[in-house]
């Protein structure tokens, strides 16, 4: 039986032989080659992102746009609500209190909208659905 | 190294236009928030209309047992006022 100690084997180098040249230009090709490939994709990929980075900007814009239209039209519908409908129902249901008061048959019908808290009209049971 | 000045750009252009995305982003949220509080400022003035439309309709009901209700009615252009008398025809055939 041998029993040498196993001895590292030296790296041997690579003898920089004139027939090894042309795999080394060949080797470089490839690398230029790889890495001009690589440019290409990533242009590729930044011209896609970009196309569909505007396409979500596009689309935001318009969301944005219908949002605000929105707003400015439920915001003139509020305001004109509180400016003259609402003072206008407030002084019919006062007239209607006072009403009730000289006529007690009507506060049957007035009760179910009316509490005793002024600034609440209560809907009756039966007509709570959205019409 | 060399860079590419077509990445470079791409690069720029996309830069500008993520800030512009996240600006958008931001007014978006913004303004849905306000919408949002605006509806519910609607769905309360249509809740509130809804209602004062069926107390009208039972004070238009009332007012055909007891015609007394009428100015209170007229009071708001819900009922018309008593039309005056027509007029006596004059006109010649």
């Amino acid at each position: 039986m041998n029993f040498e100690s196993p001895t590292p084997v030296p790296v041997q180098k690579i003898a920089q032989t004139p027939s090894t040249q042309p795999d080394l230009a060949t080797s470089v090709r490839n690398l230029e080659q790889g890495y001009r490939s690589l440019g290409y994709q990533l242009m590729v990929v930044l011209v896609m992102v970009t196309i569909l980075n505007a396409s979500v900007n596009v689309y935001l814009w318009k969301q944005l746009s219908m949002i605000r239209r929105q707003a400015i039209e439920t915001n003139a519908l509020v305001e004109e609500y509180e400016r003259r409908g609402a003072p206008k129902m407030n002084d019919f249901v006062q007239k209607l209190k006072a009403f009730g008061k000289a006529n007690p048959d009507f506060n049957a019908t007035f009760s179910k909208y009316w509490t005793n808290n002024p600034s609440v009209v209560m809907p009756p049971a039966a007509t709570t659905g959205i019409k | 190294m060399k860079s590419n000045p077509v990445t470079s750009l791409l690069l720029a252009v996309l830069f500008v236009n993520a800030a512009f995305t996240a600006l958008m982003t931001f007014n978006y949220v913004r303004s849905m928030r306000a919408l949002q509080t605006l509806q519910v400022q609607r769905a309360a003035m249509t809740r509130e209309l809804n209602i004062f439309n069926s107390l009208v309709n039972d004070t238009l009901e009332y007012s055909k047992r007891n015609p007394a209700v009428e100015p209170v009615l007229q009071s708001i252009g819900l009922k018309p006022g008593r039309p005056a008398a027509p007029a006596q025809p004059t006109g010649k055939r």
